[in-house]
């Protein structure tokens, strides 16, 4: 996972990171020992924070589409093996960065499955935000 | 019109109760970068 492997980054800008999935807690812990994460993971199976955050779900091009496929080849080329589908496969991603005043300072909403924001962007906002 | 990612900023994070306590709890720690996932996977 690309945000492990740059957690010191993170870590050194006084970044906490949070992930949340919808899985199960047997399935969040499954992915942890897989990755060997030490991220905070939260299960949100009623997709009650996908709300809060108002992260929406994808129209089937936001699933297939010929740039979704190209970013699928180009991950499996970088050796990112897709994982088992959980929860609802149409619930897109999101980033956000929020700060000691619980105020949001950086916000990605995944247009498509496939887009995913560089760790050099999150990381340029992460650095801006004093 | 401002796009998602715009609106988003400077907003205040709601929290009422449930799951989100959870994360308010550990969001009132300092800064935060929260990560939604489409799967584990």
């Amino acid at each position: 996972m690309q945000l492990h492997r740059d957690k010191a980054r993170f870590d050194a800008l006084g970044i906490r990171i949070i992930l949340v999935g919808m899985g199960s807690p047997k399935q969040a812990e499954a992915f942890r020992k897989n990755h060997d994460l030490s991220f905070t993971i939260i299960c949100d199976p009623r997709k009650i924070l996908y709300k809060a955050y108002g992260l929406i779900e994808a129209g089937i091009t936001g699933i297939v589409s010929p740039m979704t496929i190209i970013r699928g080849i180009g991950a499996l080329g970088r050796g990112h093996l897709p994982g088992l589908p959980s929860g609802d496969i149409f619930q897109l991603s999101g980033i956000f960065i929020i700060d000691s005043n619980m105020v949001v300072r950086y916000a990605h909403y995944a247009s498509n499955i496939s887009d995913t924001p560089s760790t050099e962007e999150i990381i340029r906002a992460a650095a801006a935000i004093t | 019109m401002l796009k998602p990612n715009d609106m988003a900023i400077d907003s205040e994070v709601r929290l009422s109760d449930g799951t989100e306590v959870a994360l308010s709890v550990l969001l009132r720690q300092g800064r935060t970068m929260v990560v939604f996932l489409r799967h584990f996977g």
